[in-house]
């Protein structure tokens, strides 16, 4: 136990090193980036830029400094907004992004579990052949153009439903619809298989000469082993749908932290596209972390990693 | 003495993509209380098919019950629905399998895998529950029950799993218990010893015992009568005695040859019966063992044999039984 | 049933045994690629894959050839009109005919998946032939640093290179194949892995062969079966990542234009012009499913479980 968290805190701390150090060359070293001394800034960004970086240091003193600010979660002055800091666009869109995403967490496990566990259950009905038919739909089609569709359905067409901006729920139905789609088409994909493939597991036979109902094996010792997949899929699922958002918050005018990161790397604004990068990859990493430990308190055959008492 | 299973002409068919699979063609038996019986055979000669039937838990589709009837002290347990029959899976019949790696749910603890089932069939609350499913741990030589009630599957050994299966299965105190295959999946000393303790708890609780195996081997010092079944048949059955030392059936000669027994006869080859049982999707015409019969005569090949009583236990469907086989005679012995 | 038939003294002779009849038949044996393509062929909606990709293929090479317009012929006259006269799919607001344009980018976008599969399947099958077969340590190195990889978000990282290289063809290769290389690093090594302890590789090594060798002739044509699924799924990534990063603007330049670049064009006018994405939408998620299909369908046929 102690030593599997041990490897996996070590691959995080390996892994935000290897990004930030390449990430920080990528930016110095690449002719014409950001860096570059003979680009035409406003006076005010080069006073910043150069306040901050200390372009004119030795490149390893450089680094060390950018370590050093970062460390202390200072992720430096905007590039074409004169008075804005990476902190301050972070601090303003995050939590939009931040409620979007649960929401479309929250649908996607919900209604991905529900059909993956139903599909399994009506192997070859119609309710099994529907979810799977809509679960592959939505798995061809990428998420600015299901953006799109859905906006100009449901907004322009029947004008059921507000087509942009963020402040009310019904404002978040079409957005978090989007985002949904794929994680929800892949955990119900996910949940199908891993069910059937329990079902037909020895334990669960078991369970049915105990005289157990059929509600209790489902649950009980169906769906409560099927989810161990779905658990390891989390980690991603997070990922998903932070990249998605970007597409999502653009089209839908969210004012998020992606909609900002869309309009930077638009607007060339590289202190900001680099200090999201950076944040966003601490923020993964963790999420990734955490649903590890998920994964630790749901099977528990993975404590025994490094015991050995039988 | 009472009878309290008696299966008649049980048939059991599923479908599946290659056609209609008969796997139980009409198997009669009978179990009193208290009694220990065998279900031996080959693999797929429908023994398990058999025995999960007895609880209705071969799955539906793809099986169909065809015809025939199960009574279980005096009901017929058919036409019970799904919701009567929980009533009686894990109170009145317990049921073990072969591997006891894979029977238990990993996911949960051992003693909420026994307590759940009191907690169903009981009236038992509480640390009541608790406390009887220690005391069933520590019934089938577990040590520590208290710490392994508390521990996970894979933290057991295959031995310790297949006690604990049996602890949860005779939780309840069912009359009956139906162990399919236990102890193939598990080392020869392990065998002995799991053994040993299914013939001592029934000695202790008086539970009848049904021990599907396909090793003639285990039968020996366990059950007093032996079914052997054939191609989802039964071919012959009698006591222990009769089958090990008056069998009449080529079948159950072949079986005996082939399990290895110490003794004068240590020297001899084992003696594996050639070639496999016949696909069920379309059975023999006639005895479903004569390609693979070294005695096999051309009625065999038409006509299925009858049930011949030999004594008031032993039975055999065999047509080498028949009055004409021994004029016809060139019976090598 | 037995009542029906007389017995008769003459039915209890013993069967004359032809002593060949109990000897089974065996199959005429069957090739494994032949064997793989006979189950695909029986697969449905792998079969209708296969078919719109060679449909998918062929609008690629003739498409722009049938229409009267070039794909970069602008004519402000004619901007964004809707389907119909002359102009099949309708025009873009810079009035360039869209059904040259969906041929084109079909051009496009079936180029950077198919490319971007082979790069990985490259860069996958040595780095994950070399690692599984060395083993030992240099395995264990190997494969921690795709682990550590594999924790990053790797596609922002691509992202953010893309925007510091010039936007073009190139700098989408190099960024697909940076996000994907690794899953088929870690398939090629499973299957080298499993394979490498089998005879005939011992056979190879005894007849003096050497590591390439073993690596070239002998581990990489048996891995073929999951790397070409892989491949296979990997196509239709390659193109949703691709129409992804065409919509951060990252995507190939004017006037060229993949599906990806044409739906993101296409959302600016969604309001007023929804065929300006509705094309090249309907075509990416026909690619999409095609290609799925096909990569499920292989799998399913290489699968060795379903064997009978």
């Amino acid at each position: 136990m102690a030593q599997y968290l041990l490897r996996r805190v070590t691959t995080i701390i390996l892994a935000l090193w290897l990004i930030i150090t390449v990430t920080f060359l990528i930016m110095h070293s690449i002719p014409g980036g950001p860096f570059a001394s003979e680009k035409k800034v406003p006076d005010v960004i080069k006073h910043n830029l150069e306040e901050r970086y200390h372009l004119n240091d030795p490149l390893g003193k450089q680094y060390i400094d950018y370590l050093n600010h970062l460390v202390h979660l200072d992720l430096g002055p905007s590039f074409k907004y004169e008075y804005r800091t990476v902190n301050d666009i972070i601090k303003e869109g995050f939590p939009v992004s931040a409620t979007l995403g649960s929401l479309a967490i929250a649908f996607s496990l919900v209604v991905g579990l529900l059909a993956g566990v139903i599909s399994a259950l009506r192997q070859n009905h119609w309710q099994d052949y529907l979810a799977m038919v809509l679960a592959t739909l939505s798995f061809s089609v990428p998420s600015f153009i299901l953006s799109g569709l859905l906006m100009y359905f449901f907004a322009y067409k029947l004008q059921l439903l507000p087509p942009a901006m963020w402040g009310t729920w019904q404002q978040a139905i079409l957005p978090t619809l989007a985002l949904a789609a794929l994680p929800t088409a892949f955990i119900a994909r996910l949940m199908r298989s891993s069910m059937l493939e329990v079902l037909q597991q020895d334990y669960i036979k078991t369970a049915r000469a105990k005289g157990l109902s059929e509600r209790v094996i489902v649950l009980r010792h169906g769906v409560r082993n099927a989810i161990l997949p779905v658990v390891t899929y989390l980690g991603f699922l997070v990922t998903e749908v932070l990249l998605g958002s970007f597409v999502v918050e653009s089209i839908f005018a969210i004012p998020g932290l992606g909609r900002w990161f869309v309009i930077s790397i638009l607007n060339r604004d590289y202190t900001v596209i680099l200090g999201v990068t950076v944040f966003y990859s601490a923020f993964l990493m963790l999420m990734n972390f955490l649903v590890d430990l998920a994964y630790v308190a749901v099977d528990p055959r993975i404590k025994l990693v490094d015991r050995k008492d039988v | 003495m009472k009878k309290l299973l008696s299966v008649n002409n049980l048939q059991v068919h599923f479908t599946t993509f290659a056609g209609e699979v008969q796997a139980v063609r009409g198997v009669s038996f009978d179990l009193a209380a208290g009694e220990a019986i065998a279900v031996v055979g080959e693999s797929g000669c429908g023994k398990s098919v058999t025995a999960q039937s007895i609880m209705k838990l071969i799955p539906s589709p793809p099986g169909r019950y065809m015809a025939g009837e199960i009574f279980f002290n005096g009901e017929n347990l058919l036409p019970k629905t799904e919701k009567e029959m929980e009533t009686i899976r894990g109170k009145d019949i317990g049921m073990i399998f072969q591997d006891p790696m894979t029977s238990l749910n990993p996911t949960m603890k051992v003693g909420h895998q026994i307590v759940e089932m009191l907690k169903k069939h009981t009236n038992l609350t509480g640390e009541a529950v608790k406390r009887r499913a220690v005391e069933m741990l520590a019934l089938v030589g577990l040590p520590n029950p208290e710490k392994r009630y508390d521990q996970y599957p894979h933290q057991f050994s295959g031995g310790m799993r297949q006690r604990a299966m049996i602890a949860m299965a005779l939780a309840c105190n069912p009359r009956l218990l139906i162990a399919d295959e236990p102890t193939t999946a598990l080392d020869v000393t392990i065998q002995a010893q799991i053994l040993e303790l299914m013939q001592e708890l029934k000695d202790k609780l008086g539970t009848s015992i049904i021990l599907i195996t396909h090793d003639l081997g285990v039968v020996a010092g366990f059950a007093s009568r032996v079914i052997v079944m054939y191609a989802g048949k039964v071919v012959e059955s009698g006591t222990t005695g009769e089958i090990f030392y008056r069998h009449r059936h080529p079948y159950t000669r072949g079986l005996l040859a082939s399990v290895p027994r110490p003794g004068k006869e240590i020297r001899k080859k084992l003696n594996p019966i050639a070639g496999r049982p016949p696909g069920l999707i379309n059975p023999p015409r006639g005895c479903a063992f004569w390609p693979r019969c070294d005695r096999a005569m051309q009625v065999c090949r038409e006509v299925q044999p009858d049930m011949v009583q030999l004594s008031d236990t032993h039975w055999v469907s065999c047509w080498l039984t028949h009055e004409f086989a021994a004029k016809g005679a060139n019976v090598r012995s | 049933m037995t009542g029906k038939m007389e017995i008769t003294p003459q039915m209890f002779k013993p069967v004359e045994r032809d002593a060949l009849a109990a000897e089974e038949i065996a199959c005429p044996s069957v090739g494994y690629w032949q064997d793989v393509w006979l189950r695909l062929k029986q697969n449905k909606l792998a079969m209708t894959g296969l078919v719109i990709i060679a449909l998918l293929a062929l609008l690629a090479l003739v498409g722009p050839h049938l229409s009267a317009h070039s794909y970069d012929d602008q004519d402000l006259q004619m901007v964004n009109q809707p389907p119909g006269g002359g102009y099949w799919f309708g025009t873009d607001s810079l009035g360039r005919d869209l059904f040259t344009r969906v041929c084109y980018g079909a051009r496009i976008s079936l180029a950077i998946g198919l490319l971007t599969s082979v790069i990985c399947m490259v860069i996958g099958v040595l780095y994950g032939g070399i690692s599984g077969y060395l083993g030992g340590r240099v395995d264990e190195i190997m494969m921690r640093f795709v682990e550590v990889i594999y924790s990053i978000p790797f596609l922002l990282y691509v992202i953010l290179l893309m925007v510091l290289l010039e936007p073009g063809l190139k700098s989408i290769f190099i960024a697909l194949g940076i996000v994907y290389w690794q899953n088929m690093a870690r398939v090629v090594r499973g299957q080298v892995l499993s394979l490498k302890e089998q005879e005939y590789i011992y056979a190879a090594r005894l007849l003096g062969a050497g590591t390439w060798r073993i690596l070239l002739r002998h581990l990489i044509p048996n891995t073929m079966g999951p790397i070409i699924v892989s491949m296979t799924l990997l196509v239709p990534e390659a193109i949703f990542t691709e129409a992804f990063l065409s919509f951060l603007g990252l995507g190939v330049s004017a006037p060229m234009a993949s599906w990806g670049v044409l739906a993101s064009d296409g959302i600016q006018g969604l309001r007023n012009y929804p065929w300006q994405l509705f094309f090249p939408a309907l075509f990416i998620s026909i690619t999409m499913l095609a290609f799925n299909f096909v990569g499920d369908g292989l799998r399913d046929a290489l699968d060795p479980r379903l064997r009978r």
